[in-house]
């Protein structure tokens, strides 16, 4: 195993770690940490095929996940303080009043 | 070039000045009736320069790699946009705010972005742009109420999608050595282990943004907890949008027979899940999102054609759904008056208010697809191509489902042309001027739809 191989492998399971995450994790604040965690393995991955082909697109593309990142975290933090306004708790399960 | 790139990109041009005067006018504390005229001038105009575009065939790659305008790109901005200028009449008078309306045109600016890129990096920008604005849009005058609630769940499932996209788009990346759209279809066109991988990641992000079947969860939820408005631009707009993304990358293509099987399956699922939930659904917008979740299913199911008809008949199915949508949402808040959710003061509402109720039924009537409507032309586009491509059984099944949908649709019009129970009294809601002309331009486009099929052709 190469290290680009090894680099993959690692950002596929960070990748999933953090949606596991997303999946499991009742606390909003770690939710968004999860996200995050999604998207910096995104991140990793995009770099290391960027040094692996020798090209700058990959490298171009981790600057925009970032700025959308801390944009959707910022909006994520508004709606947080929102929701705690309302319930007081960072449970998830405490705001489960619609049902699917 | 620098004339190209004004020319071919004015109506984004026009929705970003519209954007900064929006901002402007609210520092200086303008009136409310201003932004409301600027906001559909500029987008009026923007339609305007599109269709005079459309007529010369305009075509041009403005960054090369990356933004191309070409007939689709023409098209499916023109579709976008279109469907802004009929939402933004229809809730001119009733959320005209200069928040709503500048987070409304970066919406549609991000949907119009998917439609041109050429490459990976402006379709991602596009799609962020697409869904940002919406989740604000959604809590945006309620405070802390259900809605936050609603909108939290579809950041939290919108930000997994694009984090899936990006995943695919990374594994794409590693196999093709650049991010350019077309490059990846033909690698995908191709196969290989390592990029198919890819394509099924990207798709279940797409399908997670559109709310097909397995990953409708939050669909639901985020319709019924916000605002009349803001759920028909949700229904409409977005999830036009995004499969018409997915469109601008698989459009051309004809996909391998697994990915072709999984797709079916899916969308024929979806169909069904759809159209079985709502009938049990009481709250017009809850059961909206049911049947949002059902047509998501015609529009993927579209993408199994491999007779190359994909393009113009999801281009045709999005605008009539949209239209549809937006005409079906504002006559139902203009009989309800406000934001109440429930069906029973649709009983007998044709008799109180027949302009309204006319078009409520026609439009319900047109989202299951009863004939001569254009629902049920853009349905036998689909199902048509699909057939020719030789799946028979699967569009068998997604026809036989889509008249479960009938049931829940012609309850409303039942709910409609009830005699009157009470003695009703004058229901008028005020101002409603303005949005009973927005109707009536969806109505008029829905007409036109009808009359001439081969529009996008």
């Amino acid at each position: 195993m190469d290290r680009y191989q090894f680099l993959i492998a690692l950002s596929g399971l960070i990748f999933s770690m953090g949606l596991l995450g997303v999946v499991i994790r009742r606390n909003l604040l770690v939710v968004m940490m999860c996200l995050e965690i999604m998207l910096n393995a995104v991140v990793l991955s995009f770099v290391t095929f960027a040094v692996r082909s020798q090209t700058l697109h990959g490298v171009a593309m981790t600057f925009f996940i970032y700025v959308a990142a801390s944009c959707e975290i910022a909006l994520a933090m508004a709606i947080v303080v929102l929701l705690v306004k309302r319930r007081g708790t960072l449970d998830l399960s405490a705001h489960q009043e619609l049902k699917g | 070039m620098a004339a190209d790139l004004f020319y071919a990109l004015l109506p984004e041009h026009i929705l970003l000045a519209l954007i900064l005067v929006l901002m402007t006018l609210e520092i200086l504390g303008a009136d409310r009736k201003l932004a409301n005229c600027v906001f559909t001038i500029s987008v009026a105009v923007g339609c305007c320069v599109l269709l005079v575009q459309l007529g010369q065939g305009h075509t041009a790659t403005v960054v090369p790699g990356e933004i191309i305008v070409d007939r689709f790109a023409l098209l499916a901005r023109l579709t976008i946009l279109g469907c802004g200028l009929v939402l933004g009449l229809c809730s001119l008078t009733t959320s005209g705010t200069f928040k709503f309306w500048m987070l409304l045109s970066s919406s549609l600016l991000g949907g119009m972005l998917i439609m041109e890129s050429a490459g990976f990096i402006s379709m991602f920008i596009g799609i962020e742009m697409l869904s940002l604005p919406a989740f604000a849009l959604m809590v945006h005058g309620c405070g802390a109420s259900s809605a936050s609630e609603g909108a939290f769940k579809y950041l939290l499932m919108s930000s997994v999608a694009s984090a899936l996209i990006l995943f695919g788009l990374s594994l794409g990346y590693g196999a093709t050595g650049n991010l350019s759209v077309a490059d990846f279809a033909a690698a995908l066109q191709a196969g290989g282990a390592h990029i198919t991988t890819a394509g099924i990641i990207i798709l279940s992000g797409f399908f997670l943004k559109a709310a097909v079947f397995p990953f409708h969860g939050w669909a639901p939820d985020a319709y019924s907890s916000a605002r009349l408005p803001v759920t028909a631009f949700l229904a409409s707009i977005i999830k036009g949008a995004v499969v018409l993304g997915l469109v601008r990358i698989l459009g051309t293509l004809t996909l391998n027979s697994e990915t072709v099987a999984v797709v079916a399956v899916l969308s024929v699922l979806s169909i069904f899940y759809g159209n079985i939930t709502a009938i049990r659904q009481v709250a017009f917008k809850r059961m909206l999102a049911y049947s949002s979740i059902a047509h998501a299913g015609y529009m993927v199911f579209a993408l199994t054609d491999n007779t190359g008809g994909t393009v113009e008949a999801l281009l045709y199915y999005v605008a009539v759904y949209a239209v549809t949508t937006i005409v079906a949402c504002t006559s139902f808040s203009l009989l309800v008056n406000g934001e109440k959710d429930d069906l029973e003061p649709l009983d007998g509402a044709f008799h109180s208010r027949p302009l309204p109720a006319t078009l409520l039924a026609l439009s319900v009537l047109s989202l299951a697809g009863i004939p001569p409507l254009p629902g049920f032309l853009a349905k036998f586009f689909i199902f048509k191509s699909v057939i020719a491509s030789g799946y028979l059984v699967p569009a068998l099944l997604a026809f036989s489902g889509s008249y479960i949908g009938v049931v829940f649709y012609l309850r409303i019009v039942f709910r409609l042309f009830k005699p009157a129970p009470l003695p009703l009294s004058a229901q008028t809601s005020p101002r409603s001027g303005w949005t009973l002309g927005g109707v009536l331009l969806g109505a008029m486009l829905l007409t036109l739809f009808t009359l001439v099929p081969g529009v996008f052709h």
